[in-house]
């Protein structure tokens, strides 16, 4: 093997890395304005407006400061890329997908669950 | 493999139903291919704040251009030739028809007995010479590919290759 073939496959042993949470909350902002289906509802214009410039200033604190609550799409988006993930770790599973290649997409859901529930109306139990 | 396996054919619905605006389809997509599109930005990039830049701005263009993305045929490629060419452009114009400086590196000297990790050693690269290795040696792009990118000639893409190689060669032991 010579000196190029040695370093391709050295490099192509390299890990594969995931994007943070951040790179797909920013997309989903840019596609509410962009998607004309479903609108994004007037009234909640400034909030979409208001998550994009959090977002871009301070990524660090999205998953510590409660936010107050971005675009109409963001829960359903969430749940969306979660139900993904979820579908595509399946697949990989059922393909026979090795450590190496699974573990990019667990460290996504990992990520994705730490973000703030994004449904803070939703019903509960409370202890009386 | 069925139909509801086949992952061409999945991603052919997941096209599909992009193009009307599934946010679904959407991100099932972005689930397949943000690990291999945001290495890439990576390992090209050399910073994780650039990566994350341009693995948005790579999709943002696919959302807007899913209508002359080819069904048929996983996207993965088509989604690293927008990475790359972002990437490629974001370089040419930081440094427009600029030289490379005969070190390479970003200042720090190496000592002897020092053990780079190959990461390490690709990272202290020119962000253009670590594209040209990357490109060429993992993604598959030939000679002819990247001098037109980079608007150079042939034998400058196999010559930058060939001092890499010589370069990592040196800095990186296994």
């Amino acid at each position: 093997m010579n000196e190029i073939d040695a370093l391709r496959r050295r490099l192509a042993e390299l890990p594969v890395e995931s994007p943070p949470p951040s790179v797909w909350l920013n997309l989903q902002l840019a596609q509410a304005e962009l998607n004309p289906r479903p609108p994004v509802r007037r009234g909640q214009r400034w909030r979409v407006a208001a998550a994009v410039l959090l977002l871009a200033l301070v990524p660090a604190l999205v998953w510590r400061i409660p936010q107050p609550e971005p675009a109409s799409a963001y829960p359903e988006t969430r749940a969306a890329a979660l139900r993904a993930l979820d579908r595509e770790l399946q697949l990989k599973y059922m393909r026979g997908a090795s450590d190496v290649e699974l573990e990019p997409l667990w460290r996504q859901r990992e990520q994705l669950l730490q973000l703030p529930d994004p449904a803070p109306d939703a019903a509960h139990t409370i202890r009386i | 493999m069925d139909a509801a396996t086949d992952p061409i054919n999945e991603e052919c619905q997941w096209l599909r139903r992009a193009r009307l605006g599934d946010p679904t389809a959407f991100a099932a997509l972005y689930v397949r291919h943000s690990a291999a599109v945001y290495t890439l930005a990576l390992r090209m990039s050399g910073q994780r704040s650039e990566a994350e830049d341009l693995t948005q701005e790579t999709f943002l263009r696919a959302l807007q251009s899913l209508a002359s993305a080819r069904e048929g045929v996983s996207l993965g490629p088509w989604l690293k030739r927008i990475t790359a060419n972002l990437a490629i452009d974001r370089q040419r114009r930081l440094r427009p028809g600029a030289e490379l400086d005969e070190d390479w590196s970003d200042g720090r000297a190496v000592q002897p007995g020092d053990s780079l990790d190959l990461i390490d050693a690709l990272t202290r690269l020119d962000p253009v010479v670590r594209s040209v290795v990357w490109l060429s040696l993992v993604e598959g792009w030939s000679h002819r590919e990247l001098a037109d990118r980079y608007g150079r000639s042939e034998s400058w893409s196999k010559s930058l290759l060939s001092r890499a190689v010589a370069r990592l060669k040196l800095e990186h032991t296994a």
